[in-house]
């Protein structure tokens, strides 16, 4: 499109995401900030921007609150839980683009479980962990109730349906003309999904890794109340700040900082991919 | 009818089923004065709907396919 | 349907392998793991739903007993505040959706035209998708302190009413909805700016020789083609903002009274506050059945778009 410019409609046009930026931004940039003050630039009025930096609050977060704890723990969880759905999720998508396995009844089986508010299964898995971790299997596998296990087998549950969904829009992007004549070629079924369409697949496969990894880094209700201590996560260990004084601001900026931290910075450098990826293959191009 | 257009059809007969029985409960068993009667009459109407559902659908996917043969055989016989 | 005729798609498509499995068989190993896991761990907890539904259970006396029929369901929804809590998560949802999308298409339009600095706008914009509800929208509480919130001091400064954003009921939900706002529009934004940048050139090259004023345009070519990717955001905004716990958990724990109760916090409080196991199935059990009549209405679109692409090959 080239339409001519005219200076006013630019100058509204920067000014307004000016806005926007810092709309969007200006929570965030708050928190950081917020974490940086000393106690007594916290609870006054007005808010004051020009401070002494501290890092007193990230001092009480991690030496106090033994804050890293729950970093460990999310990253265990999260992690793990992310190479079972991108393995699980790669060969289901697989089987969906190119053979439509179920006509399209089992794919929308699987969608629509997404569509399950968690809290209306919650209590079942709840009851269900409580059981399973009596058993012996349970406790080798660490499916007790308050055990990494248990986090990790609900959160393949809960994001398989969405890799499906991405992947499957990745994997009908690939030409089947290649994986055609491979097999003309003579090699297996399983060859050519591993040496032909999986490299292919790589970037949409990790771009679902991306969003998987940032979904179970930042859930918070199964963690909340399939966990006590031991395999909490950071979304449950900002809850801890709440004491019965009242909210400490500081150290809770503190720890919120260092919980989302990771994720903004693994966002920041995959930014590019992740657009492409949210388009699910509705985008052309 | 294909098992698929046949598993797809039952699917919503079920949904349709399960949606009288709630709007029946929200809206029509409060001018019932017998709470059993009202929940036979309910099973019955939500039978009713959802077989018609099942009927109608594979009364349409027969007809298609009648179509779409004769379409073919049209065509075949052109040749 | 181009199966009518019971044509196999994918037999056609692959050679027969000489060691026997056929694609068939291939396919559906291919397929179950990811199955049995989805379907253990959504069926079960389904039917464990279902069938307490049909019982006396309530945990504070004597946990799950004799089943009552359909006697939760009459309960459930003869209880007024069951219907409100439906009430306040359509209202919720109504107002965040429409915000979110025109919002965020209204900054995809203005990130669109932007000639220098996109990719840092884009970088900054798309920050508050990464951070956690849970995390954020306990910080956003002190961003909404009457005392000590910068909001507040900032309308303050320019003159404006001061709200009390999470105390007042009138305005709570409101500020529920800001909150999603500032973290999903973005989302709507970089999809709808992803679908913006993809457009054909040639019918605009064409429609602007024509000299079709830019509202036609905007009317007859962006909106009709940016159709498939719009719908989509829409579908999934919606799933989330009817199943949205994370904001009203951290930000009003569903007050004040019960002014920002939604369905999922009611059922919450329902099952695991007040321990009535058998009403919170019940009403798991309804809105399972509310959202899977949606799914069938919103999934079938983007399903026939996929079952095509499939096909066509």
């Amino acid at each position: 499109m080239h339409e001519k410019r005219s200076l006013p409609l630019e100058v509204l046009r920067y000014g307004l995401i000016v806005l926007v930026i810092g709309f969007f931004v200006f929570p965030i940039f708050w928190m950081v900030l917020t974490s940086l003050k000393p106690d007594d630039a916290i609870m006054v009025s007005p808010p004051r921007f020009l401070f002494t930096p501290t890092l007193e609050n990230y001092r009480h977060a991690i030496e106090d609150k033994n804050f890293l704890f729950y970093i460990r723990n999310t990253l265990i969880i999260s992690v793990i839980s992310t190479v079972f759905v991108v393995i699980l999720g790669s060969l289901a998508a697989y089987s969906f683009a190119r053979y439509n396995v179920g006509d399209g009844h089992l794919l929308f089986f699987i969608l629509s479980t997404k569509m399950m508010p968690a809290i209306a299964v919650i209590l079942p898995f709840f009851l269900i962990f409580r059981e399973v971790g009596k058993t012996g299997f349970g406790q080798f596998m660490h499916l007790g109730l308050d055990q990494h296990g248990a986090l990790i087998l609900s959160y393949v549950v809960f994001n398989l349906p969405f890799a499906i969904w991405l992947l499957v829009s990745f994997f009908q992007d690939i030409p089947r003309e290649l994986e055609h004549s491979a097999r003309l070629d003579g090699l297996s079924r399983l060859k050519v999904l591993r040496k032909v369409t999986l490299p292919l697949a790589a970037p949409g496969i990790a771009v679902t890794a991306v969003f998987t990894l940032i979904f179970c880094w930042n859930e918070f209700l199964f963690a909340y109340i399939l966990t006590r201590k031991t395999a909490s996560t950071v979304t449950v260990g900002v809850e801890s700040f709440f004491t019965l004084q009242g909210i400490l601001w500081g150290p809770v900026a503190a720890a919120a900082t260092i919980a989302v931290a990771p994720m903004l910075v693994f966002v920041l450098a995959m930014q590019r991919y992740m657009v492409r990826g949210l388009t699910f293959g509705a985008v052309r191009g | 009818m294909t098992f698929s257009q046949a598993w797809d059809a039952g699917f919503k007969a079920i949904l349709i089923y399960v949606g009288v029985v709630f709007g029946w409960l929200i809206f029509s068993e409060r001018l019932f004065e017998n709470q059993s009667v009202s929940v036979a009459v309910m099973n019955v109407v939500a039978a009713i709907c959802a077989v018609a559902f099942f009927v109608r659908r594979r009364r349409y996917c027969i007809a298609e396919r009648r179509a779409a043969e004769a379409e073919v055989a049209s065509i075949l016989a052109e040749i | 349907m181009a199966n009518v005729l019971g044509v196999s798609h994918a037999s056609d498509m692959v050679v027969r392998s000489k060691a026997g499995m056929s694609d068939r068989t291939f396919s559906i190993l291919l397929v179950a793991p990811a199955l049995a896991v989805i379907l253990v761990f959504a069926i079960l907890p389904l039917v464990y739903a279902l069938d307490v539904s049909f019982r006396f259970a309530d945990l504070t006396r004597g946990g799950i007993r004799e089943y009552v029929g359909l006697d939760n369901y009459r309960r459930v929804f003869s209880d007024s505040n069951f219907w409100t809590a439906g009430w306040i998560t359509l209202k919720f949802t109504v107002v965040a959706v429409t915000l979110q999308m025109t919002l965020g298409v209204g900054i995809a339009f203005l990130l669109h035209g932007m000639t220098v600095g996109k990719g840092l706008v884009r970088s900054l914009i798309i920050l508050p998708l990464a951070t956690s509800a849970a995390v954020t929208g306990l910080f956003w509480r002190y961003l909404y302190d009457t005392q000590f919130g910068v909001l507040n001091w900032i309308l303050g400064s320019f003159g404006l009413p001061e709200p009390n954003w999470l105390g007042d009921y009138t305005i709570a939900l409101w500020s529920v909805v800001i909150f999603d706002v500032w973290q999903w529009t973005p989302f709507v934004a970089l999809i709808a700016l992803a679908g913006l940048q993809a457009l054909p050139r040639e019918p605009f090259e064409a429609a602007e020789l024509d000299g079709a004023s830019s509202w036609r345009v905007l009317r007859t070519l962006t909106f009709p083609l940016l159709k498939p990717v719009l719908f989509l955001v829409l579908v999934l905004r919606t799933i989330d903002c009817v199943r949205l716990y994370d904001a009203v958990a951290v930000l009003t724990r569903g007050g004040p009274g019960t002014s920002t109760e939604t369905m999922t916090f009611y059922l919450y409080r329902t099952g695991l506050k007040l321990f009535r196991m058998d009403y919170a199935s019940t009403m798991a059990i309804f809105f399972l059945y509310v959202m899977l009549v949606a799914a069938i209405f919103a999934l079938t679109p983007l399903l026939k778009q996929f079952t095509d692409r499939a096909k066509e090959a």
